[in-house]
Order: structure tokens, then sequence, then C-alpha cells
């Protein structure tokens, strides 16, 4: 060929440059977790998205989309972990108030973050038949957040104790059970079953003489039809 | 995600369950089990899907018959391999009746599911080409756009009509509701289309985000399939609402659709005698092709003309200092990155920095050159290529795999082959390496077996011992290799991206001794590289140990 004179050989081509630098991964990698961090800290006006995904892209054309993979996981878990604490100690009547708040804020970060890292959601977790990242995240929401010993059991009360206060004629902010229970919904199947089983049995015990006609019904029975015919 | 994986919810299983057959019956003969190396005959009727894609990723024709004088589909009809017949299928396999192939598929399909699946394919239209395929996704993407579809179209014909989550979603940007039902639009891909619309929309519709009409003659039906047909470059029409469509073409000023639908109806009309009247007609479809229409009436075109026009333009990118006045619905159509990038402006940083005095959003790209970015651009808006060199392939190369244009790829590995034939042994290492970077697999697979055949030529070559180096080694995992037939049902993990593993079966394929010699042949090769590494790493540190003498004292 013509022009292979000029070419020489060369594995090194315009895209190797980078893999020069040993230390290229991490550098890289210490960027794009500032990144996530800057997103769930709400601050993510001071990022540009176009560098962000370059970064990953380039990651994960040189092979290191496994510590890409793993990092995004670790530092979700780190800031869900906190999240967690801080919802923890909400007092009364805002733990479900807080539980939403910050159940809105991961979903907003979490789709943020899917989007910089798209292009490894593409290709290399696709090879490697990993988890996508936005199931990932929310299963991570689940694991360290819904589940977590200390919330799981105040959630179920809270619950109950709303159905209790509207059958008794007080008012009771339908929005945020209603936001909580698609919360549900959008974690899937399994939370569902187990959220309901438990919610049922307490239910069974505390009106079993009642009809279900309370606000209660209306969104579980709804979500019951839908979801719950393998349960 | 992809339909293979999805067909428990296909929408044959409704048709079955009237039928009184145990569900053991559907199933195929054996469970299906990994052909790691199997040819698309093998792959096809152990069932093994992940395979058959790979093969035919990399560009395997699927109607080629094997020394049976088979074909693929054949094997996995007889074996009753649905999923591997639907993947088939979708990559164009012929199924008609009519054909000798077709048929054979027919008489050989091994139970009721897999003979509904040919069915359905024979009655579908062959798959549209990326561009079209894109855009048709944006327009049902729409919520109400996808509830007609669903209605109008047989369930078995459109599959992935309820696939398509709000994963494509582009927002339209004008809606219209004709006897009071919505449907929504892009105006950049009207505007395109009709010039009619294109005047609208620069002057009575200018700020309008809907447009009612209330003319009783304007039928909802064929308003969507003739704006459907603008996105896909497919009329898919029922026989009763054509004549309705050759008026809107007549407003629309679309001559050549309009004058092909007429001839259509005068011969509906004298067709009708062949077949009894008083049959029922509301089924009937009539479907038409864009290649039906001159040239320049075809989607590509049509864009092709509004990428040279920026008076529609509605986002500036810029590429080294260069601006280009793109369209975002087709950005966002033909990349997911532009999709997100376009709806994330106000969340990051790009938000802020919009020109002064420029009303439109602007997007600046780094780390591309603007020849790159233009090839880019115009197969974003045209699905063509003009001939590229090999030495910008690269870079195309990175620019696709980046902003997720996988046809892209193709279209260049197409491009490229040729140009390969010529190479020298270190330009085909240098492309191996590329191709297996940006995962091309037709140059990569087409490397690798030149590797393999000509194994002697290659080790000769300084290059490739050196590109030995860069590589991880082989995974030295004999189960691939063993003689030891795979059982059945089996799953086996295979790393697929390791080169030197591919390489040692490409070499095994062509070298090796039949049956139990074969792993003894397979130590020999891997005892071969061992020793090419060791050369290799003689070589650089000699080569280095005189770069040192060059250049110091």
């Amino acid at each position: 060929m013509s022009n292979q004179k000029k070419r020489n050989f060369q594995t090194e081509a315009f895209k190797h440059r980078v893999v020069v630098d040993p230390k290229y991964a991490d550098k890289t990698w210490q960027i794009l977790e500032r990144a996530i961090h800057q997103i769930y800290n709400q601050d993510a006006s001071g990022l540009s998205f176009e560098e962000l995904y370059r970064n990953a892209y380039n990651m994960v054309l040189h092979k290191f989309g496994d510590k890409l993979y793993t990092g995004f996981i670790a530092t979700m878990t780190g800031h869900l972990k906190e999240k967690s604490k801080l919802i923890e100690v909400a007092q009364g009547g805002s733990f479900l108030e807080e539980l939403n708040k910050k159940w809105n804020e991961h979903n907003k970060a979490l789709e943020m973050i899917r989007d910089v890292l798209m292009y490894m959601d593409r290709t290399y977790v696709e090879s490697a038949k990993k988890p996508h990242v936005h199931p990932m995240g929310l299963s991570l929401w689940k694991d360290n957040v819904v589940r977590s010993p200390k919330i799981y059991s105040r959630l179920l009360e809270t619950l109950l104790d709303l159905v209790k206060k509207e059958r008794t004629g007080e008012v009771i902010d339908r929005g945020l059970l209603r936001n909580v229970t698609k919360m549900f919904m959008d974690l899937g199947n399994l939370c569902i079953r187990l959220i309901l089983r438990s919610l049922f049995w307490m239910l069974l015990l505390c009106f079993t003489r009642l009809s279900l006609r309370s606000l209660l019904s209306l969104v579980i029975v709804g979500i019951t039809r839908r979801k719950l015919r393998n349960v | 995600m992809s339909p293979i994986e999805n067909s428990s919810s296909w929408t044959l299983e409704s048709d079955l369950e009237d039928l009184d057959i145990d569900l053991q019956d559907y199933g195929p003969s054996l469970p299906p089990k990994k052909v790691p190396n199997g040819d698309i005959f093998e792959a096809s009727r152990a069932g093994d899907v992940d395979r058959l894609r790979y093969l035919l990723e990399t560009g395997v024709n699927v109607n080629a018959r094997d020394r049976w004088d088979s074909v693929a589909l054949y094997y996995a009809c007889l074996t009753g391999r649905l999923d591997a017949a639907r993947l088939l299928l979708e990559n164009g396999a012929i199924c008609s009746e009519h054909t000798f192939d077709g048929d054979r598929c027919h008489y050989a399909s091994l139970n009721l599911r897999i003979r509904k699946l040919l069915k359905a394919f024979e009655a579908r239209p062959p798959p549209l080409a990326p561009l079209q395929a894109s855009l048709r996704e944006t327009f049902l993407g729409c919520r109400h756009n996808r509830t007609y579809m669903k209605q109008s179209s047989d369930a078995n014909f459109d599959v992935s009509v309820d696939e398509m989550g709000s994963s494509s979603y582009f927002p339209p940007d004008v809606v219209f509701f004709v006897q009071g039902r919505p449907v929504e639009a892009h105006r950049v891909i009207l505007s395109a289309r009709s010039l009619f619309f294109k005047q609208k929309f620069e002057n009575e519709w200018k700020d309008r985000r809907e447009v009612r009409f209330s003319k009783e003659k304007l039928s909802y039906p064929a308003l969507c399939s003739l704006i459907h047909f603008f996105y896909s470059d497919r009329l898919e029409i029922s026989v009763d609402d054509m004549e309705d469509l050759v008026r809107i073409c007549r407003v629309c000023k679309c001559e050549s659709l309009q004058k092909i639908v007429e001839k259509e109806l005068i011969h509906q009309k004298y067709a009708e005698y062949k077949t009894h009247r008083d049959l029922d007609n509301s089924m009937k479809r009539f479907i038409l092709q864009g290649v039906s229409l001159p040239e320049e009436d075809r989607l590509p075109a049509s864009l092709h003309r509004i990428l040279r026009v920026d008076s529609l333009a509605d986002v500036c990118v810029r590429v080294e200092k260069r601006s280009y006045y793109c369209h975002q619905v087709i950005l966002a159509s033909r990349s997911e990155y532009f999709r997100a990038r376009l709806s994330r402006v106000n969340d990051f940083h790009e938000g802020k920095n919009g020109l002064p005095g420029d009303s439109l959003p602007f997007l600046e790209e780094h780390d591309l050159s603007a020849e790159a970015f233009e090839k880019m651009i115009e197969y974003m808006y045209t699905d063509g290529l003009e001939e590229i060199s090999p030495d910008q392939a690269e870079e195309i190369f990175d620019v696709a795999s980046r902003y997720l244009l996988f046809p892209l790829k193709r279209a260049v590995a197409d491009a490229l082959l040729p140009h390969l034939e010529t190479a020298t042994p270190a330009e085909l290492c240098h492309w191996l390496v590329l191709s297996d970077m940006y995962g091309v697999l037709k140059i990569r697979e087409y490397c690798l077996d030149l590797v393999a055949c000509n194994f002697e030529a290659f080790v000769e070559t300084r290059e490739f011992r050196a590109m030995l180096l860069t590589l991880p080694p082989p995974s030295g995992d004999s189960s691939l290799r063993t003689t030891v037939p795979s059982a059945p049902g089996a799953t086996m993990t295979t790393d697929q991206g390791n080169l030197l593993d591919d390489l040692r079966e490409k070499w095994l394929e062509a070298e090796a001794l039949e049956l139990d010699m074969r792993d003894e042949s397979a130590l020999i090769f891997d005892k071969r590289l061992r020793m090419l590494v060791e050369m290799a790493e003689q070589e650089k540190s000699e080569s280095e140990a005189e770069d040192n003498k060059d250049t110091g004292p």
C-alpha cells in the first residue's frame, strides 16, 4: 500500500496515547468519582456532561470497564448508606417525607449517572452480562435503604399508622402515601411482595372487620391486581 | 432490551391458547446447548443464540446454504429453536413458502409455534435501514402515536411496538388533532418531507404547538399513515383509507406518492373482480416501500437537503472551532448519546454557555476532528458513507463507538475490507488491535482468519511479536478446546474478547490434528506463543538499549 512507508508500524495510534500514562485509569476514575459525588449533592451545574461521558468512554475503551463498574457501585453504596442514616434520624411525621425526598434525589442522580456511564452500559455491561446501571441503582437503594433494619419496620408501621388515622377521620397526606407506594412499584416485584405480605398480615390483625374502602385499598389493590398475581 | 429475551411475552401465545395442546409440545426436542466455535448452521441447530448473534454481527450471510443445500433457518426450524429462528428471521432470512429454502423451512418446522413464527415473518416487510428504523422509533416513541399503531396493525405484524418504551422518546413539538384524536410529530421531519408543511410551519403555524383540523373529510388513519411514512419511508395503510390518503397527498404536494397510490387504487378496483366482492375488506392493507419512489423523494434525500439549509436548524454543534447547524430530532433519534445530552442540557454545565445573541442551543464536542464529525453527521442524516480512506477509518470507528452509532461501524468496516486485501502483515496487526478495541467484529474476524491461515508468515514479522506483548495472555482455559463434546444444556462462560484465545481457536481450525490430538496441538500453539513473547521481550529491551545509546551521551 502507498501509505505503508508513511505509517510505519504503530499500535499506538491516536487513541492509544492516553494509556501510556500508567496512572491513567486512576486519574480518570477520580474525576468521575468526584462527579458522582457532585451529582448526588445536587451540584452538577458545574460539570460538563461531554467531558464526563468522554472520560467514561475512554476508560471502557481501554478495558477499564471493570474498574469503572465496581467503582460506580461502591460510590453509590456509600452515598446510600449516608442517606439511610439521615432518614433514620428523621423524627416522627417527617420520616416518610424524608424518605420520599431522598428517593426523589436518588432517582434524579441515578438517571444522570446512567447517562454519563451510557457507553459502559451499552458495551461493557452487556458483554460482561452484569445488571445495567439503572436496575443496579434501584436494587442498591432497596438493599441499603428500604431493607435496612431500622427503616424497614418503621416504614411499615408508619404506613399502617397513616391508614389508621385515615380510618378515624384524620386528614393525611395522600400525595405522600401515593409517592411511597409508587416507589415500591418502581423497585419491582420482590420488594412489593415483601412489603405487602407484612402489611396484609398486620392489616388483617388490625381491621379484620373493615371493608377495604380506605385509601390504602385503592392504592394497594390497584397494585395487587397488576403485580401480585404470582405472590 | 433485545426482542429475543422477550419472546415469552410474544403475541403468538394468545393464539395458541385456543388450541388444546399440551404445552410440552411447544418446546424444542432438546435443550439448547453452546457451540462456541460452531458455524452458523451448527449454532442454529444447537440453539446457541449468543454464538449466532456474534456470527451475524461478523457479517455471515444469513441465507447461505451448506453442503447439504440447507440454510441456517432450516436447522433452527427442524430442531424447534424458536429464539434462534427468530434471530435469523430478524436478520433477513428468507422464509417465503414460494421459495425453495422457505418451503423447506415450513415443511421441516418441528411444531406449531415455529410455523406460526414463519407465517408471521412471511407477512412482514423486510427490515428497515438504520436511518428509517430509528426515526420510526422516534415517531412511535410518542405516546399517542403508539396507541394508533397498536390499533391499526395486526398484533403479530409488529411485535416491536410494545417493546419500545420511553427509551426512544424525544418530545414532539407539534400535535395535530384530527377527528378529535391526536397525532404527535416533529416539525423538522414534516418540513423536510413536504413543502406544504414547511410553508405552514413558517407562516400560520409558526408558534403553535397544537393544530386542530375540523374538516370532516380529513381522516385520522390516513393522516397517521402519511406521517408515519414521512418518518419511516414505509407506507402501511388499510385499503379502505387509500382514497383519503390521495386527497391528503394532493394537499401536501407529495406528488410521487400520490401517483403511486392512485395507480394502486385503480388496480384495487379491478382486482376486485378476481375475488369475491362480499369478502371483508377491512383487514386488507397496502404496504409501500420507500424504494418505489424516485430517489429524490425518499427520506435520505430529503434529510440531505435540510442538512444543507440551516433555516430549520435548532441546535448548533461546535467542533474544533467550526459550527455545524443540526436538528435535534435527528441527532437524538440516531444517537443515544445526543438524546441524553440534549435532554440533560439544563442539569449540567453546558446549559449556561450559550452564545450571546444566538438563540440556538449550543453543544461543544472535544477530542475529535471536524472531518470525522462531518462524515458522521452525513451518515446520521442519510445513512450514506462516501468512500473513506483507511487513514480516516480509525477515527470514524472512534466517533461511531463514542456516539453509539453502531451501524456506522459496520458501514466503515465494509468500506475498509477491500483495502485490507492488499495490506501488509504489519498493517493487519494494527487493524486487528484496533478492531478488537472498538468491537468491529467483521474486521476482527477477517484479520484473525488471515493470521491463523498464514501463521508462519506472521511469526516472521517483528510487528506481530511486538503486538503479542501488548495483548493479555491467553486464558489457558482448556474447557473450550476439549475433545469431549459439550453436554446438552451445559452452560459455558465463553469469555469473548481475549484475542489470543480466539486466535488459538482459529489456528486449531486451520492446522490442528483431528479429535484427541487437538489438545496436543493446542499445547504446541501455547508453547509457540510463549516463545514468541520471550523473543519479543528480548527485542524490545534490545531496541530500548539502542535508543538509549542513540539519545545518550
